[in-house]
């Protein structure tokens, strides 16, 4: 009975060998093949945040780089206003006596220049004629008169000058801070630019929640009008500062602003204090060193490379 | 009974024969039905249901979306669970049903559910339900490219919009015609829009705000019926046709009156063909291309739906404008096409040494064709049954089916009966009168029959533990244990009714006892051998013990695998990147990644899935691309020996440099099943479910503390959710008063200025295209520029956005998971070195020690160990309740413990060469060796059966231990020979094959081919051995009597 029972404990046993090896197998490949994966993440958590791309592989990526170094941030300001007309070339011009206008000797939209005889009446108390004349150069925009008709103080012509416009700027409250009179003003108007001043700040009227910040604009050439509407960048500070660098080469890094540092074939990111900054560049505060070469053309790449371990399909 | 069927086929043999007819018709009617596939479908049942929420971000698709579709399907019958995503534009529930479950029923259950909630989600969100179709659905795609310098009609060259335009309107509609096709998924390109670009400056002077530009063409853009006059006895319909038919109308639609003078769109907006904010796009080797899929309905047979699609697409190419080509880039019916060629050259070569065995050892040709008719009959009632049941026919499903087997049964009848009708007419010299003959076959399959019958039952019941596996190993694995055990009941009925038949109609020449050659001489052999060993009984004992313990510790030291997998020729990598990027910045890394993959030589095609297709059947973020890499023909590879790993590897290295993107090295449909089943693929993933995210978040960093703190704890991680960075435009509400302005109204500006607002549809035909209003691409994108934006206010003056509204760049969740209704991040980690159980439990035991989880925050532990651990229990039930039903159906047919148990020590010896054979090839342990290891038991148990039975006679014949040993072994010598080499014979193409999917099938068949070799020896020798030791004692009993 004895290698009955012995054969019953082999036979039992053998029988049973598939089954566990079956668990423990399943559990086993699961932790090799998840083992591939932890490698990755672990690298990345011992080493310090870097990436090394050799240089044939960078410029084939696409990768460009410069150096930092001092240079002169403009900061701008966007703000919207109409072009006017300037008040001290307009003038609306009046007989000095009543009586009957005798002739007139312009038309509307000529343009005239001071002195120019615009028209001749004749005074009802002395009969006499007299010869009014254009106090300001400018165009003819207004003329209330024809030959014949009785003068009694009401406006005959209206003399605009166009070669200087105003634009009025609306600065909202928030930008109010910024906004200082001498500060220059570019507008694009239609394809042209055009520069100027800002020569007076002013409260708006009807007590609306803004200031107006008053540029003078060229406009010799005649092509703006008044009524236009018009976007000025106001430059509010532009000053060299001693490092900046280009605003396409910042990218968030773990919730920092960081800039790419390629040394060799390696790159790793610098955490940056950053200051002011314009549409192109960015003041660095702190972080970086003048000389410094940092990716300035798809600095993403290094980013997403730093962060691929962290990339995973979930459903 | 069985004598009386028996009886009954001698018998009535015309007619038993004749049933052969209606199993062949059966059988090639059903086999035009069998739906045919390469792998099992591991799919669960499943309904996603996706909508489109364009603009929302994820805690607004959660919030307005998610919630309440989930919330409505509470309660759903046969519900299993439900999980669902909240992503940039897009919710996707996935519901996930109990198996067995009508997928059109669930369908239908939804249906109802969701139009009950049509009012609760926000106007214009509609929720739509994936296609039915399951993981093996992607079976064709293809790509719409433009051949270099061809033209437009309009002369510009193709671009993405317009071949875009060509698959949406002139492929897609004919391709979705295709029976069996449920859903032409598109990626790439840009959905055609018109657009209506506005400059604000020019909108300012005129006092017009972007609402009034899409009210205006909403209000200009319309056909209306006007019912009809009878004029004259005839009638006249009416109408008013007003639709925008082009550019130049857009652009002269009225908007207001300044002065006397129309503003017209053209006056303050440009109007383009301008491109949608895609979620998604498609790459070719390396260039941006338009892809499309085919999705086949769920249950039809991929090969010839896929076929049926490329048919089309031929007929489709004569319709397509001059320049533009349709090339299939995938095509399922390869990869089907070539698994089974490799089953059926397994089968064929594999009935074919079957056939030649049998004539060898038989001798006689018909006996040989008898048995041999066994293979094709039922094949073809397997086949039926497949139908029937509902199994496709694939790699793993035919994968276990050897003919060696099959046989089995059938060989050990014939056998007997031709060597009693051999032995009668060489007592009588002649030939026998029918009615005797009919008698002998008669008696003779009963004297066979029972052993035979109960070795069949036996190799069905070891396959039992098999049908207890669940989930995904379930999957793949039912089938094949279904179509064996379904072909091995069909063998059965054959042998007892078929073989007898026809051996008594066929075997009426004269029967020689041509004992063969081959078996003369084996016998000469194992006579001696066996006298020998029967004298040195304990050193064969001894032997066997070792062999056994050796084959054991050898059993440990093989590496594991779980599941096989199955080399699809193809494959695919997935490419990660860091959450957050964009989609135009993954194309760009994209192209760089296919240029390098392109330039193997061995790789025909790359294409790639970039972000979320138009329908979501996969929502992937724009950071990550599903690559398929085609690969030519081996034989024209450079060196066309070379390994397909070696090849991944090759591709593997050259593309790790790339910055900035991570790999996931797959296949094609090994990546669709992972994505549709999902789920938690670590070995632990710890859930913490709850309300708000930060809160979530800080509970599972604090779970993965202490998880991380535990021995063993390898890989710990949690659920990425956030890291998106995140623009918020937050509103100023007493900003807003002061310029009498509504949140709603500066809300509606943002969402129409940067994402655009529709305004209507332009229709050219049958096409129809989106009309849209939103700013100028070069301001839109202006992040700075974004506070400048002026906001015109009801009295036609403005206010720039940044003085109502702060703008903040922050990252955000980038997604949002949710669990049966509840937010859920996901702790996962695995284990090293250290047995699952108590790591598991020592971790539920410290969390809820050390981790205080506030109110309403709850934890669940799932995983793979979940499925381990049932596995393993229920197998610990279901194997030893198995082993003792083999005891009793031995029992039962002996009637004696004793000899049950002897025929039972052929399972440990024949598992010796399984392992022993495993090892020499080199292979590791996997349920494909599993499987084989079981259906090794049952030949094993077949071997004994068939000698101990017929010992046993002698012995109670003669009564002389011994000698009935000796004369017993000999005599049955021949149908173990022959049982043994059918069977492994018939497996030897499968062990050798190297065809696609051959690595499923190679363990299977190795360890069957050793273990038989093995178990055939040692019951040659250690059976007669044991019988004798065993049953001395009755000898010495019968003695004294």
């Amino acid at each position: 009975m004895n290698q009955l029972q012995i054969l019953l404990v082999v036979a039992g046993a053998l029988c049973f060998v598939w089954l566990p090896t079956y668990a423990a197998e399943s559990s086993d490949s699961v932790a090799q093949e998840h083992g591939e994966k932890g490698r990755h993440h672990d690298d990345h958590e011992e080493v310090e945040a870097r990436v090394r791309i050799n240089h044939a592989l960078a410029e084939q990526s696409g990768l460009k780089v410069e150096e930092a170094h001092a240079q002169v941030v403009t900061e701008t300001l966007t703000s919207y206003g109409r072009l006017v007309t300037d008040p001290e070339q307009l003038a609306h011009v009046t007989g000095r006596f009543s009586g009957q206008v005798r002739r007139v000797a312009v038309s509307l939209g000529d343009t005239v220049k001071a002195g120019d005889t615009l028209a001749i009446i004749e005074s009802n108390e002395s009969l006499q004629s007299y010869t009014l004349v254009a106090p300001i150069a400018g165009t003819i925009s207004q003329r209330n008169v024809n030959v014949g008709e009785l003068v009694n103080g009401q406006p005959l012509f209206a003399i605009v000058n166009l070669d200087t416009l105003w634009a009025e700027l609306k600065i909202f409250p928030g930008q109010r801070k910024d906004v200082r009179i001498g500060q220059q003003a570019r507008f694009a108007i239609e394809d042209k630019t055009y520069d100027g001043k800002i020569m007076h700040l002013l409260p708006s009227q009807n007590n609306a929640p803004y200031v107006i910040a008053r540029v003078a604009v060229d406009n010799r050439q005649g092509l703006l009008s008044p009524g236009l509407l018009v976007t000025a960048k106001i430059v509010v500070d532009a000053s060299e500062v001693p490092l900046a660098v280009d605003r396409r080469a910042i990218q968030q890094f773990e919730n920092q602003a960081v800039v790419f540092v390629q040394e060799g074939e390696t790159y790793e990111p610098r955490p940056l204090e950053l200051g002011r900054s314009d549409e192109r560049i960015a003041e660095v505060r702190s972080g970086l060193q003048p000389g410094d070469r940092y990716v300035v053309e798809n600095s993403y790449l290094i980013k997403a490379d730093l962060e691929k371990s962290s990339a995973s399909h979930e459903h | 009974m069985i004598d009386a069927i028996v009886r009954l086929s001698v018998e009535r043999r015309y007619i038993i024969l004749s049933l052969i007819f209606i199993v062949v018709g059966l059988g090639v009617w059903s086999f035009q039905r069998l739906p045919i596939d390469a792998v099992p479908d591991i799919t669960n049942i499943q309904v996603q249901i996706n909508t489109e929420a364009e603009g929302y971000s994820p805690l607004e698709v959660e919030q307005r979306v998610t919630f309440p579709v989930e919330t409505a399907l509470y309660g759903l019958p046969r519900l299993a669970y439900t999980r669902s995503l909240s992503r940039y534009g897009l919710s996707q529930i996935t519901v996930v049903f109990e198996e067995g479950t009508d997928i059109y029923f669930a369908r239908n259950l939804i249906t109802e559910r969701l139009g009950a909630i049509k009012g609760v989600l926000p106007p214009g969100l509609e929720p739509t339900m994936g296609p039915i179709s399951t993981g093996l659905g992607e079976i064709f795609m293809y790509t719409v490219t433009a051949e270099a310098g061809a033209v437009q009609m309009n002369g510009e060259p193709w671009d993405a919009t317009a071949l875009r335009e060509v698959q949406d309107w002139i492929i897609r509609p004919q391709l979705a015609q295709v029976p069996g096709v449920v859903e032409i998924n598109t990626i790439g390109g840009y959905d055609k829009q018109y657009h209506v670009t506005p400059y604000p400056d020019k909108l300012l002077e005129l006092g017009i705000s972007l609402a009034d530009v899409s009210e205006a063409l909403r209000a200009n853009n319309d056909n209306r019926g006007a019912g009809y006059i009878e004029e004259n006895g005839q009638q006249l319909l009416v109408r008013s046709p007003g639709l925008l038919k082009n550019i130049a109308e857009i652009e002269q639609v009225v908007i207001a009156n300044r002065d006397g003078a129309p503003v017209r769109v053209g006056d303050v907006a440009d109007v383009a063909i301008g491109k949608e904010l895609r979620t998604g796009a498609a790459t070719r080797d390396g260039e941006e291309t338009v892809l499309g899929t085919a999705m086949m309905l769920m249950g039809e047979n991929s090969q010839s739906v896929a076929q049926a699609v490329g048919e089309r697409l031929g007929s489709i190419r004569p319709s397509l404008p001059d320049g533009v080509n349709l090339e299939m880039v995938y095509d399922r019916t390869a990869l089907v096409d070539r698994a089974i060629a490799t089953v059926q050259k397994n089968l064929l070569e594999g009935a074919l040494l079957v056939i030649v065995i049998l004539l060898l050892l038989l001798g006689n040709l018909r006996a040989a064709l008898i048995t041999a008719a066994i293979i094709p009959l039922s094949m073809l009632a397997t086949i039926s049954g497949m139908v029937r049941t509902g199994v496709s026919a694939n790699l793993m499903s035919l994968g276990a089916l050897d003919f060696g087997l099959i046989v089995d049964g059938a060989v050990i009848i014939v056998e007997n009966c031709i060597r009693r009708l051999a032995e009668t007419q060489a007592g009588n010299g002649e030939r026998l009168p029918l009615k005797e003959r009919l008698q002998l076959v008669y008696e003779a399959t009963t004297e066979v029959v029972r052993p035979a019958l109960f070795g069949v039952a036996i190799i069905t019941v070891v396959y039992i533990p098999i049908f207890s596996l669940t989930g995904v190993e379930g999957k793949m694995f039912h089938p094949m244990a279904a179509t064996v055990v379904m072909a091995l009941l069909a063998a059965m009925v054959f042998s007892l009714t078929l073989v007898p038949a026809a051996v008594a109609i066929f075997m009426n020449g004269k029967v020689e006892e041509k004992e063969s050659r081959v078996i003369r001489s084996a016998k000469s052999l194992y006579q001696p051998m066996l006298e020998n060993a029967l004298k040195f009984r304990w050193a064969v004992l001894g032997c066997a013990s070792a062999l056994l313990a050796g084959s054991l510790w050898l059993a440990t030291t093989l590496g594991t695998e779980f599941v096989p997998q199955l080399a699809e020729g193809d494959f695919a990598l997935q490419a990660l990147r860091a959450p957050g990027t964009g989609l135009e910045q993954a194309l760009a890394m994209q192209e760089q990644l296919e240029k390098r993959i392109k330039a193997f030589p061995e790789v025909d095609k790359v294409f790639a899935r970039t972000g979320t297709a138009e329908v979501a059947t996969d929502a992937m973020p724009p950071n990550i691309s599903d690559i398929y890499v085609i690969v030519k023909p081996r034989d024209q590879w450079p060196d066309p020996g070379k390994s397909r790993e070696a090849l991944i590897d090759e591709v593997q290295e050259a593309v790790e440099p790339l910055p900035g993107n991570n790999y996931e090295f797959t296949q094609p449909i090994e990546m669709r099943f992972n994505e549709l089943i999902s789920g938690v693929r670590a070995d632990l993933g710890i859930k913490v479910f709850g309300d708000d995210l930060d809160q979530l978040l800080d509970s599972a960093n604090a779970v993965m503390g202490v998880v991380q703190s535990v021995a063993g704890a390898a890989d710990v991680r949690v659920e990425q959710v956030t890291g998106l960075p995140m623009l918020s435009v937050h509103p100023r509400r007493m900003a807003l008063a002061r310029y009498g302005l509504t949140i709603d109204a500066l809300q509606d500006l943002v969402a129409a200025a940067v994402g655009g607002e529709n305004a209507g549809m332009i229709y050219e035909g049958d096409r129809r295209f989106q009309l849209v209003v939103r700013l100028p691409e070069a301001i839109r994108r202006n992040v700075d520029g974004l506070g400048d934006l002026p906001i015109t206010l009801p009295d036609g003056e403005f206010v720039p956005l940044s003085e109502v509204a702060t703008v903040e760049l922050a990252p955000a969740p980038n997604q949002i998971s949710r669990e049966n209704g509840k937010r859920r991040v996901v702790v996962t980690a695995n284990v090293r070195g250290r047995d699952l159980g108590s790591f598991v439990s020592e971790i539920q035991q410290r969390i809820s020690d050390e981790v205080d989880l506030p109110a309403g925050y709850w934890l669940d532990y799932g995983g793979t160990f979940e499925q381990l651990q049932s596995a393993t229990q229920r197998l610990l039930v279901v194997v030893p309740v198995t082993l003792a039903i083999i005891v009793a159906l031995l029992v039962m047919a002996f009637g004696s413990l004793k000899d049950a148990l002897i025929i039972f020590s052929g399972v440990p010896l024949a598992l010796t060469g399984g392992v022993l054979m495993l090892w020499l090839r080199d292979m590791p342990l996997s349920i494909s060796a599993g499987v084989g290891f079981i259906a090794l038991s049952g030949v094993a148990v077949l071997n004994g059966l068939v000698m101990v039975a017929f010992i046993r006679d002698l012995w109670h014949q003669n009564g002389h231990l011994m000698t009935a040993v000796v004369d017993g072994a000999l005599v049955r010598l021949r149908p173990v020979l022959m049982t043994a080499l059918v069977a492994s014979l018939g497996f030897v193409p499968m062990a050798l094959n190297t065809g696609t999917g051959a690595e499923v099938q190679r363990p299977l068949a190795t360890v069957v081919i050793g273990g038989i070799i093995s178990s055939t020896l040692l019951t040659l020798f250690v059976l007669p051995v044991l019988y004798s030791m065993l049953h001395k004692e009755n000898i010495r009993r019968v003695d004294h009597e």
